[in-house]
């Protein structure tokens, strides 16, 4: 059994596979020095308040001091950082935000003939309408737009089926396309709000 | 007309992206090649992202975030310095500071009163909000606590490990050594090696979570519920005790089952202060 094996085997050192190899000391106060501006910016488009975005980065930043050995390529450190500030900002048990109903279904009128420069976007607008998206949906967003994760990775990344992604992804931007196509948006000019009926999407029983 | 499945592969396509060539997007490559008003679709939805996508990341940063971040950080190193180091060196020190330094000490009191109003308040905020952990969860914060080990900080004493976090009773082997780490929910959690000679890792972790978790069983599951990563884990609670046993490497199911399984007396028991819950123990 396993316990004459333990016995009569003491170690001469103990040193398990996953912590042998560790790399130089990363300096926390550099990561914040080099990435605070993205991860304040990431943090504010997940709450969506300057108060919260900036204790939520401050907490990623003290998370990631804590646990900064697992850090091990630093080139890696942008990625891990934004890992560790979702982490925090799912733990922070956010109030659940109900789906607005018949808000996020596909509507084909919302995409916009001529595309917008990213400049003309009000910035502000695209925070009000994630702030209307329960958190995983915005998670999804934030995921897709700001690190220009593929689907599949934001799958990977969730622990969520493929197709769940896909859905919530096009149901999100539907709802983003369609607040960003409103009144004061900024695509109202570029707005095909006469589409012929052929736009419409049929979406299955 | 456009299919919704269309629709969905269209918006999971990144904007300037070749995520059109991923097979699993074939269908939707064949259907922009052959149908213009899909062509039509895809295009205008590329384009509207790039936008959207250079809008999202523009957001105004605070003025003075960085050194707030800065020296929130150098605060929580000087309170892991200053913890319980050595209480002796303070005492040398303290009273030549103390008369020269009224003001400092007038801010620091503050400062803690306010750290400590902040506190009562967040707990106030949050604390309609603490659901329980899911054990999931859990699994994911040990797995990090794993992953923390460091290589130079085992103490192959066991005499000298933590009483309040001893080894299970219901788990059969003998601690190589153990380790204190911090994890999501207990500062102080310990980390048993019960690696044998020749053998790929197998570790127990104990807990004392300062939340809730849900549903846990109260022994070690027969049939290990987590099997991701290359690692296998059961989880379990002993009293105020989580325990979570993982293996790593080949035959990870027998290897857990054979820690577990007909023990007749453990070779190592904790040195002090047992809790009774483990007089109550699969032993």
């Amino acid at each position: 059994m396993m316990a004459e094996e333990s016995a009569s085997s003491e170690p001469k050192s103990v040193d398990p596979p996953h912590t042998a190899d560790r790399p130089a000391a990363i300096d926390v106060a550099a990561l914040v020095r080099q990435h605070h501006q993205a991860l304040y910016r990431y943090a504010y488009r997940l709450t969506g308040s300057t108060a919260d975005a900036e204790d939520l980065t401050q907490q990623t930043f003290l998370t990631a001091s804590r646990k900064i050995e697992q850090l091990r390529d630093a080139g890696k450190a942008r990625s891990w950082l934004f890992t560790v500030l979702r982490s925090c900002f799912l733990k922070a048990k956010r109030k659940k935000v109900p789906i607005p109903v018949g808000s996020l279904e596909f509507d084909i009128e919302a995409v916009p003939r001529a595309a917008p420069r990213g400049e003309e976007i009000d910035g502000e607008r695209i925070q009000a309408a994630l702030n209307e998206l329960p958190d995983e949906f915005r998670l999804v967003l934030v995921l897709y737009y700001f690190e220009e994760r593929s689907y599949k990775e934001i799958a990977a990344e969730l622990d969520v089926p493929l197709g769940t992604v896909m859905s919530r992804l096009s149901r999100a931007k539907s709802h983003l396309r369609r607040r960003l196509a409103g009144p004061d948006g900024t695509g109202k000019e570029n707005m095909d709000v006469n589409r012929p009926a052929s736009g419409k999407i049929r979406t299955k029983p | 007309m456009i299919d919704k499945d269309i629709q969905e592969m269209i918006d999971a396509c990144r904007p300037g992206s070749d995520d059109l060539k991923m097979s699993e997007l074939a269908h939707l490559a064949d259907s922009v090649e052959r149908d213009s008003e899909v062509r039509d679709l895809y295009q205008r939805v590329q384009q509207f992202d790039a936008a959207v996508a250079e809008a999202f990341k523009e957001a105004p940063v605070p003025d003075g975030l960085e050194e707030k971040l800065l020296a929130s950080l150098a605060w929580e190193n000087d309170q892991a310095v200053a913890d319980p180091a050595d209480p002796g060196e303070d005492q040398a020190v303290a009273p030549v500071q103390r008369k020269a330094s009224r003001r400092r000490w007038l801010w620091a009191t503050a400062a803690v009163a306010s750290a400590a109003a902040a506190v009562l308040v967040a707990a106030f905020v949050l604390m309609p909000q603490a659901d329980p952990v899911t054990e999931g969860r859990f699994v994911a914060s040990a797995y990090d606590g794993f992953d923390s080990l460091q290589g130079d900080q085992w103490n192959r004493d066991p005499a000298a490990a933590d009483p309040d976090r001893p080894l299970s009773l219901a788990i059969l082997g003998k601690p190589r050594a153990w380790q204190r780490i911090r994890t999501d929910y207990d500062s102080k959690t310990v980390v048993y090696d019960l690696t044998v000679g020749g053998q790929p890792t197998a570790m127990l972790l104990v807990t004392q979570p300062d939340v809730e978790v849900a549903s846990l069983p109260t022994a070690p599951p027969i049939n290990p519920p987590h099997t991701t990563g290359g690692r296998t884990a059961g989880v379990w609670r002993e009293g105020d005790l989580v325990y979570v046993l993982m293996i790593e490497g080949p035959d990870q199911r027998n290897r857990y089952e054979r820690l577990l399984r007909d023990l007749p007396e453990l070779a190592w028991r904790p040195p002090r202060n047992v809790s009774p819950v483990y007089g109550t123990g699969k032993v």
